[in-house]
């Protein structure tokens, strides 16, 4: 009965292997994390922002809208800003070309859609996909710079205090 | 994104009686729920063993062949059996900028293949023509040539970005059950706004679509379903044997 202590052998190890800690983690359980000059998807942060516009401007596709309106100070008001994220190539030219660095290479890789018109993202989904990134990331922006925590209201506005 | 979810088992507990319910549970609702019980373990089995047809037309197929390696492994979602033939696969992962020139070979892939199937739609160039999207040779959104199910956006998506998607289609999946309704819209195949009259690409692609009349117009053949001999389909394309629906 050689062959059967050999097949017991095996599948007794093919046991161990199911019912042992796994080892190693993989995406939906775990992400890797990205070099900060990857190229992959954008986040966008409204308190960084001063709507200067010059993403826009280095867009090749010109799938970024921002639209403002200038303030008593001088500063500009964001009243929109949009990214059409069906035409996006992902070029990280606008995170390059903005002088704050309120867009940044980053984000999450759930944002799969059903229908494509979903991927067209406005200021309060964009706000509120950033601030999904910051909570799950400790409050660190994808180049490393600590972000002041708030309160994340469910409009995806941040409160002002 | 949804938890991934249990294996459903089947409920082996018989029926309550009609005197533990105090009512007569009609037969018929009996079916029923035997019914839902076998559509679980049935959509079960078709989201857990997804085989992708093995095609891939530009950069985000590179991604998608990262996406079967070890790293990513996309056999833990049992999606990593690339069938070379469209006949074995379920699922359609369209890959890439879909060219007008391979827009009709797409669509040959997806008629070719068995219900039921999905498509996946990776990458911004066949979610709606990305980069090239103003450009002349681009087809605007692979759906207009097939039904896409899920969209994932990205130049090229990670393979982190095409789990999710793969994810959300078993989700997708479980919602609609075996014999539910798709929620997908189908391509209409109607080109006008996008190629002239009498473009041959056009003509080939209108020849796709129901009610599949052959590039000259021609109906076919009410008895054996085949299509008429035409001279402009041969030429074009060798003298191969067209790739009829399924
Ligand atoms: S990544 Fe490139 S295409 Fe996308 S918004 Fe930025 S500049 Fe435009
Ligand atoms: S370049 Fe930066 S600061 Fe200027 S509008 Fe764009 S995101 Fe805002
Ligand atoms: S979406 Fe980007 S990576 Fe994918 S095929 Fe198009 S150009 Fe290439």
């Amino acid at each position: 009965m050689a062959y059967g202590i050999g097949i017991a052998k095996g599948l007794l190890t093919t046991v161990k292997h199911l019912v042992r800690e796994p080892t190693t983690f993989e995406f939906p359980e775990a992400e890797r994390p990205i070099p900060p000059r990857a190229r992959t998807n954008l986040v966008w942060f409204v308190e960084r922002c001063t709507g200067c516009s010059t993403c826009a401007q280095a867009c090749p596709d010109g799938c970024i809208l921002v639209q403002t309106q200038p303030r008593e100070d001088g500063s500009y008001l964001v009243e929109r800003y949009e990214i059409d994220f069906r035409l996006c190539m992902y070029c990280g030219l606008c995170a390059e070309a903005c002088p704050y660095e309120a867009i940044q290479v980053g984000g999450s890789y759930t944002n799969v859609v059903r229908d494509p018109n979903d991927l067209y993202h406005d200021k309060p989904t964009l706000t509120s996909l950033a601030n999904e990134y910051l909570d799950a990331h400790d409050w660190i922006y994808p180049n490393g710079q600590p972000a002041v925590r708030q309160e994340i209201h469910p409009a995806g506005e941040r409160q002002h205090h | 994104m949804a938890d991934r979810e249990t294996i459903p088992v089947l409920n082996v507990e018989p029926p309550p009686t009609a005197e533990e319910t105090g009512t007569d549970i009609e037969s018929d609702l009996r079916q029923q729920l035997l019914i839902t019980q076998v559509d679980s373990v049935l959509t079960w089995a078709r989201r857990s063993s997804l085989w992708p047809a093995m095609f891939g037309l530009a950069c985000c197929a590179i991604e998608m062949i990262a996406t079967a390696n070890a790293r990513y492994d996309i056999a833990r979602f049992g999606a990593e059996v690339f069938r070379a033939s469209p006949r074995q696969a379920d699922l359609m992962i369209v890959a890439g900028t879909v060219t007008w020139k391979m827009a009709p070979a797409v669509r040959r892939i997806y008629l070719q293949m068995a219900e039921p199937k999905w498509v996946i739609s990776m990458g911004s160039c066949s979610n709606i023509g990305g980069p090239f999207a103003h450009g002349y040779s681009t087809l605007p959104g692979v759906n207009n040539v097939v039904p896409v199910d899920v969209y994932v956006p990205g130049c090229p998506p990670r393979p982190e970005s095409l789990l999710s998607g793969l994810m959300l289609l078993q989700d997708v999946m479980k919602e609609e059950g075996v014999l539910g309704k798709r929620r997908r819209p189908e391509p209409d195949g109607d080109f006008s706004t996008m190629l002239p009259e009498g473009d041959p690409i056009r003509r080939e692609l209108e020849a796709l679509f129901p009610p599949y009349l052959s590039v000259s117009g021609e109906p076919r053949d009410t008895e054996t379903g085949a299509l008429p001999h035409d001279t402009n389909y041969l030429t074009m394309h060798g003298g191969s044997a067209p790739g009829g629906p399924a």
